[in-house]
């Protein structure tokens, strides 16, 4: 370090991002499936409002590469208790956001001596990515009930942006199923075909989606609380293969 | 009438231009570009990357012939694109070929080798190919395109009974061969091969019943741990009565996910 000429900081940063990176003869000695690639929940989520509250799922796989981490995953990540997040991108990054969010809405419901609603705890979510949108890979989806407007899906994407919407996808797997949304939604649905919707849509996902897959994770919240589904791998509805 | 008037070809002498200026003088006459040379033209300027792939091959040896299993999935990267490919290919009533990678290549090897084997037909010598020498034979073909900088991007597994007795070998697109009684190709070597080998070094020979349950935990390992595994499959039993093909699907167990609830 030279004390008379003292390296910008820039510099400084890139040589610790050097040194942390692996060498560069990891590409060629260890195979492709093993090289360290971000853990992410390469995932399936969806989000349906229906009238009295909102009905959210998820798979179950969180992947490194081609490796499957964990086939149990919990990616309905409570916020409050009646507002949930759907977490997709890098398992790490939507994890430490959900975790912030918490805590905030917390001190906010103490504060406000009231639940938070929605909308402010989509914005929470909102502004961390924004301020962080270089450095986050966190798409999320916030979904909830409070007593103000009901049922409300907010879609908190890559960039920092937040936009209610009635439906939403979001993750890897959702590529497959936007022409399955677009066909099969119809706004006011029932909260029994809402449900089907959103297992339909998931079970699609899984078996075209690679970094998707295991089980299904679904989630009722309505004014009465939040009432909670695992559909296992074997049961869930047959679609059509071959 | 002009006769064949080209306004890019220049009616003046361009190399032995001699005025002063030198106005159409080129260094390009007296320069090799890099890419001009035999060699360098043949080789690609950019890596070829596989595009539709085959997961993993799982094969081993038992007392009196060879199991292999292969799922029935063609993924185009992540998507789970064609569903009912077929990655075991029987050569002949005692070799079979298990194949993983880019599947375009393994369909050219599988290619070759039905025209070795027609030819060898036609030829009424009364030879067949042997494991053995298929093993070979591919070793040969996949070493000659690594050498030619344009590798055959697959893993081949060839299976077989030799002198009624077991045969199993692998040929990977570097053209590196060995012969074994467990082979596994692609994730599975880190997700099966090692407890694999335990079990089977451990125990005394096992049976065709044994292997096929033994064979149906392996699938169902990488089912649960691989991405790109299906749950569809194939199994093939290599004896010296037969070759037998089974179609089978996994039974997967996820009773552990409820009490899973809340974790990350």
């Amino acid at each position: 370090m030279d004390i008379l000429n003292p390296m910008t900081y820039d510099a400084e940063e890139d040589r610790l991002r050097e040194r942390t990176k692996y060498s560069q003869m990891d590409k060629h000695l260890i195979p492709m499936e093993f090289q360290q690639q971000p853990v992410s929940t390469g995932t399936t989520i969806v989000a349906v409002e229906y009238d009295g509250g909102v009905i959210i799922g998820a798979d179950t796989r969180t992947s490194s590469g081609t490796f499957v981490m964990n086939r149990f995953t919990d990616k309905l990540t409570p916020l409050t208790d009646r507002i949930f997040c759907l977490r997709s991108g890098s398992a790490a990054d939507t994890q430490a956001i959900a975790q912030v969010v918490q805590y905030q809405l917390d001190f906010l419901s103490a504060e406000m001596n009231e639940p938070p609603l929605v909308r402010i705890a989509a914005n929470c979510v909102r502004r961390l990515i924004y301020q962080y949108r270089d450095d986050f890979v966190a798409g999320m989806i916030v979904a909830g009930w409070d007593k103000k407007l009901g049922g409300q899906v907010y879609s908190c994407p890559l960039g920092g942006l937040l936009v209610r919407q009635p439906v939403t996808l979001g993750g890897s797997g959702s590529t497959y199923i936007w022409g399955y949304l677009d066909n099969n939604y119809r706004p006011n649905m029932t909260k029994q075909e809402c449900f089907d919707f959103v297992l339909k849509g998931i079970t699609l996902a899984i078996t075209r989606d690679g970094s998707s897959g295991g089980c299904a994770r679904l989630a009722i919240i309505n004014k009465d609380g939040v009432e909670r589904v695992d559909v296992l791998g074997n049961d869930l509805p047959k679609v059509f293969d071959l | 009438m002009l006769n064949e008037f080209n306004p890019c070809r220049p009616c003046w002498d361009t190399i032995n231009d001699k005025d002063d200026f030198n106005i159409n003088h080129s260094y390009k006459n007296y320069t090799i570009s890099p890419l001009e040379t035999k060699v360098e033209r043949n080789i690609r300027t950019r890596t070829v990357t596989p595009v539709v792939t085959g997961s993993s091959v799982a094969a081993f040896t038992f007392n009196g012939g060879v199991i292999l299993a292969a799922d029935v999935l063609g993924s185009y990267g992540s998507l789970a694109k064609y569903r009912n490919i077929s990655r075991i290919h029987q050569v002949n009533d005692r070799t079979v070929l298990g194949l993983g990678g880019d599947l375009s290549d393994a369909d050219y090897i599988k290619e070759a080798i039905d025209t070795k084997v027609e030819q060898d037909i036609i030829e009424e010598d009364g030879s067949k190919m042997t494991p053995l020498a298929l093993y070979a034979w591919s070793t040969r073909l996949m070493y000659y395109r690594r050498t030619q900088l344009n590798p055959l991007l697959t893993n081949v597994i060839v299976a077989g009974m030799e002198n009624n007795e077991p045969f199993l070998g692998r040929v990977n697109d570097k053209g590196s061969a060995y012969k074994e009684f467990l082979i596994i190709t692609g994730i599975g070597i880190h997700l099966a091969q090692g407890w694999i080998r335990t079990i089977l070094e451990t125990s005394s020979q096992i049976n065709k019943q044994q292997a096929e349950q033994l064979m149906d935990r392996i699938i169902k390992q990488l089912y649960y741990r691989d991405c790109r595994a299906f749950a569809r499959y194939q199994v093939c039993i290599v004896t010296n009565d037969n070759v037998e093909f089974k179609v089978k699907e996994v039974q997967p167990d996820w009773s552990l996910a409820s009490s899973l609830r809340n974790t990350e």
